[in-house]
């Protein structure tokens, strides 16, 4: 059913961006001495994307009409194993970047690290072998990176707990 | 002009350049064969070290690891059938199957060598327009570069993906995150939604790793639990594997594969992704045996690797006479002038000669490395290729972490890749094109701020934009290149539903 009508979704999201970019460029202020101010380009740009997006919604419409009983049965129930995967690891690389200032770049990078690879690697690649070879990389992985930027490049990485 | 290339080679020649450029083309190769890692990817990770680096020395290492990076992507699409990087798809056509056969050694052996006289072709054809096309654009006023601005988003927009309009919108969402911060000219705030981190706007380097790594980190994760492909290891390079009469053989092909790299090099917005494929087909068609082409013949590696290291080139020509990419990674490397203060145009070849010639010579210098070192690495590349995702994945986000951390060394900037990869992610999903947003990205900042002097300076009248030869003549083309795309998605959906109304 939403298979079916992912064209036309996609057009009305952009009309939606559309509106949501020509609202906010109401609010910008503008001095009066320019002829053509700040918000003349927000706007125009505003209305183009309008324009696309009911170009999107139409057509997509029309072809949600023309597939009618086409394509049924495709869609699952439930969440894949990818979509998960991938749900925990957006929360994961979250989580890290929001520790980073707190707890520092080498821990939270460390913990990071084998934690993302842990999730990442299927079942058979999660045997005690496996996670030592993740931890131990990942000590030297996130050890490695902070030297190298704080050393050679004079890159200020947060420091935290051990700074 | 040799003595103007001499000064480049001058610029170049030092101990730091040339370990980065070799450093950089070894990185590249890396980068480039293994698939979700992309010469993109590589030079997005690589630009923040180039901060405090030379100008020339900084160009140096982004340009090893883009001649690196296009090249490199030829061994996965022999070895393992996936291209390494989309410059290479059509590698995989005839590259895998002659390396199926028992035969990768000369697959690899004809792809190095070819990509070393494509990259040698582009380049050529690089230094020997690009100075005399850089005067005419000396010439150019805020009308000029507003429609030269406007017909580069919309070529990409239209030739790059299926769908014009997704194409289109693409490139219009690009302007709209180009528009967030402090306005052209006035410098009135706008769409920050009270969110001061947000008044200078979005830096290039988070919205480049966001949308080209982070989307590629969250996609592998999608698919994690489908198998990935088996490395044939097993091989021997002896020489490069052909024949001087295979050589002959391959002359016309070799030109004509150049001429198409270099051609789409030049066009705005697309630049080896595309080559390659048009010059297999190409090749295909004018062969006299178009049936042995995918069943692993030596032209079909030719034309692919020819075509996209000749784009090398070509793409650098707009980047260095207008300031305008031609493709994603020049993208890039225009960030890296400009994090240097160096505007890329034609003043570019006026103020800082010596670093023009100089990024040349770096080019032609690196060509070499990337034939050096793929012909004796190859065994060591084929190695790198068997590295696991779940390893890979995770060092590369830490690396865009570090890299975006370091625009401006504070976390904002982090929180923005993590946006930019969801936002790139979600748009890929919805079928949208992600390169037409970089270029609008961009570009967006050129086109508005002269638009909006132009206006100015003829008091509200758009007629100059239509009076100004050059610039009529480009939203003239702008505008045929739209209509043709549209009419040939039109025709081909049309010609998509008769045949499903036959079969029905």
């Amino acid at each position: 059913m939403l298979r079916k009508y992912k064209d036309a979704i996609v057009g009305g999201l952009v009309i939606l961006a559309a509106v949501g970019l020509f609202a906010a460029s109401l609010t910008i202020q503008s001095l009066s001495l320019n002829l053509i101010k700040a918000d003349f380009f927000p706007k125009m740009d505003a209305i183009l994307l309008g324009i696309l997006g009911i170009a999107l919604l139409w057509d997509g419409l029309r072809k949600a009409g023309q597939a009618s009983e086409e394509s049924k049965g495709e869609e699952k129930s439930g969440m894949s194993q990818g979509t998960r995967c991938m749900i925990i690891t957006l929360a994961l690389i979250a989580v890290y970047i929001f520790c980073l200032e707190p707890i520092g770049f080498l821990l939270s990078t460390f913990v990071y690290l084998v934690i993302q690879m842990l999730v990442l690697a299927d079942e058979s690649h999660r045997k005690k072998k496996d996670i030592l070879l993740f931890v131990i990389l990942s000590l030297v992985v996130s050890a490695g990176i902070y030297l190298l930027f704080t050393r050679v490049f004079y890159l200020m990485l947060p420091s935290g707990l051990l700074g | 002009m040799l003595s103007l290339i001499a000064t480049g080679f001058a610029e170049v020649c030092n101990p730091l350049c040339i370990a980065l450029i070799a450093g950089g083309v070894l990185l590249g190769i890396i980068f480039g064969s293994i698939p979700g890692l992309s010469a993109t990817m590589a030079v997005a990770l690589c630009l923040p070290m180039t901060y405090g680096l030379e100008p020339i020395a900084g160009m140096a290492l982004l340009l090893g690891l883009y001649i690196g990076g296009i090249s490199g992507g030829l061994v996965a699409a022999i070895l393992l059938r996936i291209p390494g990087t989309p410059a290479s798809v059509a590698t995989c056509f005839d590259g895998y199957p002659l390396a199926a056969k028992g035969q990768a050694g000369k697959a690899l052996g004809v792809g190095i060598f070819f990509s070393f006289i494509g990259t040698l072709l582009g380049l050529a054809v690089l230094m020997f327009i690009a100075p005399s096309l850089a005067s005419v654009a000396l010439k150019f006023s805020y009308y000029e570069y507003f429609a030269v601005g406007v017909f580069s988003i919309s070529m990409m927009a239209s030739l790059i993906s299926g769908s014009v309009v997704k194409g289109l919108v693409s490139g219009a969402i690009g302007l709209a995150f180009a528009m967030v911060g402090a306005a052209p000219i006035d410098g009135i705030p706008r769409l920050t939604f009270g969110f001061h981190a947000l008044d200078a706007g979005f830096d290039i380097l988070p919205v480049l790793i966001g949308l080209f790594a982070i989307s590629e980190i969250i996609k592998a994760a999608k698919e994690k639990g489908k198998p990935q492909g088996k490395v044939l290891q097993d091989f021997k390079i002896k020489g490069f594997g052909f024949s001087f009469a295979e050589f002959k053989s391959q002359i016309v092909n070799l030109f004509r594969s150049a001429a198409i790299g270099i051609g789409i090099g030049i066009l705005p917005g697309i630049g080896g992704g595309t080559s390659n494929i048009l010059a297999y087909t190409a090749a295909k068609n004018q062969s006299k045996t178009p049936e042995k082409f995918g069943t692993g013949i030596i032209d079909g590696i030719v034309a692919s690797e020819t075509a996209n290291n000749a784009s090398i080139g070509g793409a650098l020509v707009p980047l260095m006479t207008l300031g305008i990419p031609g493709d994603t990674v020049t993208a890039m490397l225009l960030g890296g002038l400009m994090i240097h203060g160096l505007n890329p145009g034609p003043l570019l070849f006026q103020n800082n000669g010596p670093l023009v010639y100089g990024i040349f010579a770096a080019c032609l210098i690196a060509n070499v490395f990337m034939l050096l070192m793929e012909y004796l690495g190859i065994k060591v590349f084929a190695r790198v290729l068997t590295v696991p995702k779940h390893i890979l994945l995770p060092i590369i986000m830490v690396l865009c972490v570090v890299g975006a951390f370091g625009v401006n060394n504070r976390l904002f900037d982090v929180w923005a890749v993590l946006f930019f990869g969801i936002v790139a992610y979600l748009l890929e999903k919805g079928g949208f094109p992600l390169p037409p947003i970089i270029l609008g990205f961009i570009l967006g900042p050129t086109i508005e701020t002269n638009l909006r002097r132009g206006l100015m300076q003829s008091e509200g009248s758009i007629a100059p934009f239509f009076t100004h030869p050059i610039s009529l003549a480009f939203l003239i083309i702008t505008m045929i290149v739209i209509v043709l795309a549209v009419r040939k998605e039109l025709r081909a959906r049309r010609s998509n539903r008769v045949e499903k109304e036959g079969k029905s």
